[in-house]
């Protein structure tokens, strides 16, 4: 973007009113895209009585992290009162896997699919990239068949095959538009230099496919880790990741209505894919924008 | 030994053929350019060569055997590439060493190999880097460095200079005539740039469309097109072409110059020497060329030249010479005249055109008819 | 010409080498077969058939669709996505869009702008549900902290009004993915050649009109694509309807993915259930696959 500052005649009023224009209609989207989580976080320090009394946007009155506590190890979901803990630890065994196996399958064929064009692969391309657009709704039924026949219905496991199989178009996609813009003149130098496929794989790709790994990785992890449908289809009780285990103490209907612990259960789902963001937030947006603009 | 033989090599890539019929022998030990312009074929031939690219139809061999389908791995060539490719995470040591690691070579005669070849090309202090942190000239060098180490029987260069500014090109160009009369390898280099091609090769292959249109020394490509292609793609400023009549006047063959002096039409009779195709083509249209250096000052006239005199439209200084730019039947032609001696534009000035180099070409074929 | 025997015979080795790549894209590729495109066959073939609470293979033609049509449950479904779609869509983009180009007038703290602006998008749907259900709660939430605060005629009971329940998904949606918007805007306004922004200048444009005359139409190629990738989105949208108002009041804010959902799983009409996720399936593939289509091809050629 060309400075307009840099030009001559452009630092008057009216320049003046203009930044000032600016920064309040972006303080205030900033103030509106931050309420919520505010919101939220001080509702899960307050205790149930300064709820009640409403004042939703105050700051509660002292800091009370006893919500906190029973929203991670002592809350009721269903019939077992262990809060979100095993439902956390379900997430996370279920999301390394299926990241780490989509990931590495989608940099193989990513890499297959950009550097060696042989006949077909921009159709073979576009068939695997259209798995990115589909409403799951379309598998879920014959999945639940296909689990229930391989025996690992309302298991981890079948999640983490689920979620896998579905990654597949996501890595695929990253990893291709990525070694795309890979000099095809480096295979062929390495191919000179006497190395196979996954040698010139694992020693000249590989290593510069950083930035796109943790691209995948956390764009993977992000949906894995808030994916709702699947859980909600293929597992129930001790074996639901944690947004359906969320969702089932959001909308218990049993006993009296803890705010506080919802919002703090809330937050404690929410914080791994934040904390993700907040640290590599760059790749992140990455992968957002990959999915969009490819080329 | 290392001589490379193709025959008949056909070549497409879906609806395009981008390789015709391409019959080609390469010495032991010569260095032979392939030249043409982007998009002629040449460099899918050299990726042929190094087994890069599947051949559809024809032959290649290498010391007499054919190696379609052997692997480029097992062809024993090695090849330097335009962008050099060298592999962006390895330091420049590896990068030279990698051919030699993928062929299972010993850690110590690999450190060994690489110190000989990075000092030959004096590099040695730049082993512990990584490619970004080169300039242009030092990653040339690498990628130099990396072909040699292997010493293979085969040299492949594909435009290795492009990307370098005018003076590292020319210095580079030096370095590798002087490594190919060291080595005394076979090599294969191909490039768009007529100055590297005249300069480097034992002979020339110039391409065009898919197909060869001449091999010969530079000498001959030069003094000797093949074609009006090759005529006007070798030399710069590009050869001159004037289509004019072939006649006969008092029994000497010879054509008819149309100039213009002080603003009026002037014709010239320049003669030719007879030759049987030429009597054959008696009264048709042929094309003349006549390279810039044939129109000069009439100061170097010599028995065999005939003299003109016409008007200066524009001068082009270049430095040692000076381009005349003057008007031959109707179309501006340029003269390489000394800069001491050149007149003003606007005037008019007395060239002398040397008759025996002249290349004559047919108007419909353009194919070489005669040139003496 | 030589003789056949003299021929150097490429080893089994190599020949491998030369199908390796088809060969390591094959397994995910037939996954992807299987698992997409096969089981939108066994889908399409199961909307087909009567089956209720297990897949049967009793064909009946169309009857399903015929029946779902025929639903008030799937109009209200449908007729809803095409308001929460629209309204996702258009504020989504304006929202993203005017943000990016107010953020790319050199402000300061545009890194962490940014960061709040596009902190929604790692949320999960289901957390975003559940804070914005608690926000617009009437009893606790903003309508009653207005009315506290003294303006007694506040009224915001959406999320519990028939008519409303489905905009209050629209705004938490938008909440979430507007951010993302401004991403993808930011980083395309960014490529937006300098020079050509100067000459405009020199030519006397005010930055308002540069960026209407000239920039943003420029990134017509950025609306398609967050067009497309927001269109899908919105007719996927599942998670964050059943966290804000499980469908409710009634059914009155389900979307189509919801309705899928609960025939199948819910009310053992999988025949049905099927029957909804082939339209779905049908409206995405409207979108995506002249995008794909258009999308690949241009690249081929340039």
């Amino acid at each position: 973007m060309a400075n307009p500052k840099t030009l001559p005649g452009a630092n008057g009023k009216r320049h003046l009113f203009g930044r000032l224009f600016i920064w309040t209609l972006l303080l205030a989207a900033a103030v509106l895209y931050l309420g919520p989580i505010y919101v939220v976080l001080s509702t899960s320090l307050k205790d149930l009585a300064e709820i009640r009394a409403g004042a939703l946007l105050d700051l509660p009155h002292e800091l009370n992290f006893t919500a906190w506590r029973e929203a991670w190890s002592s809350a009721c979901i269903g019939v077992r009162c262990e809060g979100l803990r095993p439902y956390f630890l379900n997430s996370v065994i279920m999301s390394v896997p299926s990241v780490a196996i989509s990931t590495l399958i989608g940099a193989l064929s990513g890499y297959a699919l950009s550097l060696f064009r042989f006949r077909g692969a921009n159709i073979i391309f576009a068939l695997m990239l259209f798995g990115c657009f589909i409403p799951f709704q379309i598998v879920i039924l014959p999945m639940a068949q296909t689990l229930g026949y391989l025996g690992i219905a309302n298991s981890i496991t079948g999640l983490i095959v689920v979620h896998t199989i579905y990654g597949i178009s996501f890595t695929t996609l990253f990893f291709r538009n990525y070694y795309v813009s890979v000099p095809q003149e480096l295979v062929r130098a390495a191919t000179m230099d006497g190395a196979g496929f996954f040698r010139i794989f694992w020693h000249i790709m590989l290593p510069l496919s950083v930035p796109i790994i943790v691209v995948s990785v956390i764009w993977q992890f992000t949906q894995v880790w808030n994916e709702f449908l699947f859980g909600a289809s293929f597992t129930s009780g001790g074996a639901q990741p944690v947004t359906v285990a969320l969702n089932n103490l959001i909308n218990s209907t049993t006993s009296v209505k803890q705010y506080n612990v919802d919002m703090a259960a809330a937050l404690i789902a929410a914080a791994p894919t934040l904390v993700v963001y907040i640290i590599a937030g760059r790749f992140f947006v990455r992968g957002l924008t990959a999915g969009a603009v490819k080329g | 030994m290392a001589t490379i033989s193709i025959e008949h090599l056909s070549k497409s890539f879906g609806s395009t053929d981008i390789l015709k019929d391409i019959s080609l022998d390469v010495k032991d030990g010569e260095f032979l350019v392939l030249l043409g312009a982007s998009g002629c074929g040449k460099s899918t031939l050299l990726n042929i060569i190094a087994g890069l690219e599947p051949i559809a139809d024809g032959e290649i061999r290498l010391d007499g055997e054919v190696v379609n389908d052997v692997h480029p791995k097992n062809r024993d060539i090695a090849m330097v590439f335009q962008s050099y490719a060298l592999y962006p995470n390895m330091t420049v040591e590896r990068n030279i060493a990698f051919g030699l690691e993928m062929r299972r070579i010993s850690k110590a005669d690999r450190k060994a190999a690489v110190l000989e070849v990075a000092t030959m090309l004096q590099i040695e202090h730049l082993l512990a880097r990584k490619p970004a942190q080169l300039s242009g000239g030092q990653r040339q060098r690498v990628a130099m460095g990396r072909a040699l180490v292997r010493r293979p029987k085969i040299f492949l260069f594909d435009e290795p200079l492009s990307n370098l500014d005018a003076k590292l090109r020319g210095e580079m160009r030096t370095e590798i005539k002087i490594l190919h009369q060291s080595l005394k390898a076979t090599m294969v280099y191909v490039t768009h740039d007529q100055i590297e091609a005249m300069t480097l090769a034992d002979r020339i292959a110039i391409m065009k469309d898919g197909v060869i249109q001449q091999v010969g020394t530079p000498q001959e490509i030069y003094s000797k097109p093949a074609n009006m292609y090759v005529a006007g793609f070798v030399g710069a400023p590009p050869m001159n072409f004037v289509e004019v009549d072939l006649i006969r006047r008092d029994s000497q063959i010879g054509i008819n110059l149309p100039a213009i002096l002080k603003g009026k039409p002037k014709d010239y009779f320049l003669p030719l020497e007879t030759s049987k195709q030429l009597e054959a083509r008696e009264n048709t249209r042929i094309i003349l060329g006549l390279r810039p250096e044939m129109i000069t000052h009439t100061a170097f006239t010599q028995s065999t030249s005939a003299e003109i005199e016409c008007d200066v439209e524009l001068l082009e200084p270049t430095g040692a010479d000076t381009l005349c730019v003057i008007r031959l039947a109707g179309h501006p032609a340029k003269a390489r005249v000394s800069p001491l001696l050149a007149c003003g534009p606007g005037e008019s000035m007395a060239f002398s055109i040397d008759t025996t180099q002249v290349c004559v070409f047919d108007a419909d074929s353009k194919k070489l008819i005669s040139s003496s | 010409m030589s003789n056949p025997q003299q021929r150097k015979q490429m080893s089994v080795l190599d020949r491998l080498q030369r199908f390796l790549p088809q060969l390591v894209v094959a397994p995910p590729f037939l996954l992807i077969v299987f698992f997409v495109y096969g089981f939108i066959a066994w889908t399409g073939f199961i909307s087909l058939t009567n089956s209720r609470m297990l897949p049967t293979f009793d064909f009946q033609g169309v009857q399903q669709y015929v029946r779902l049509l025929a639903m008030d449950r799937w109009n209200v479904a449908f007729h809803n996505l095409l308001i929460f779609g629209s309204l996702y869509i258009l504020f989504a983009i304006t929202i993203g869009c005017v943000l990016a180009v107010l953020l790319d007038q050199r402000i300061r703290a545009e890194g962490a702008l940014r960061t709040i602006y596009l902190y929604p998008m790692a949320i999960s749907f289901i957390v975003t549900g559940t804070a914005w259900k608690w926000i617009l709660n009437p009893s606790l939430g903003i309508e009653s902290y207005m009315q506290q605060l003294g303006w007694e005629s506040f009224q915001f009971d959406w999320i519990v009004n028939r008519d409303m329940a489905i905009y209050v998904v629209v705004i938490a949606a938008v909440w979430q993915a507007s951010g993302f918007v401004m991403a993808l805007f930011l980083s395309a306004l960014r490529t937006v050649d300098e020079d050509i922004i100067r000459a405009a200048h020199l030519d006397g444009a005010s930055t308002t009109r540069i960026y209407f005359g000239i920039i943003l139409p420029s990134l017509r190629p950025v609306f398609l694509s967050a067009f497309v990738i927001l269109a899908h989105l919105s007719i996927k949208s599942f998670d964050l309807v059943v966290a804000l108002t499980n469908g409710g009041p009634g059914y009155s804010s389900t979307l189509p993915a919801n309705f899928m959902y609960e025939m199948a799983f819910r009310r053992n009409q999988i025949g049905l259930g099927a029957a909804s996720a082939m339209m779905m399936l049908a409206t995405v593939a409207a979108i995506i696959v002249p995008y794909l289509y258009s999308e690949l091809r241009a690249k081929r050629h340039g």
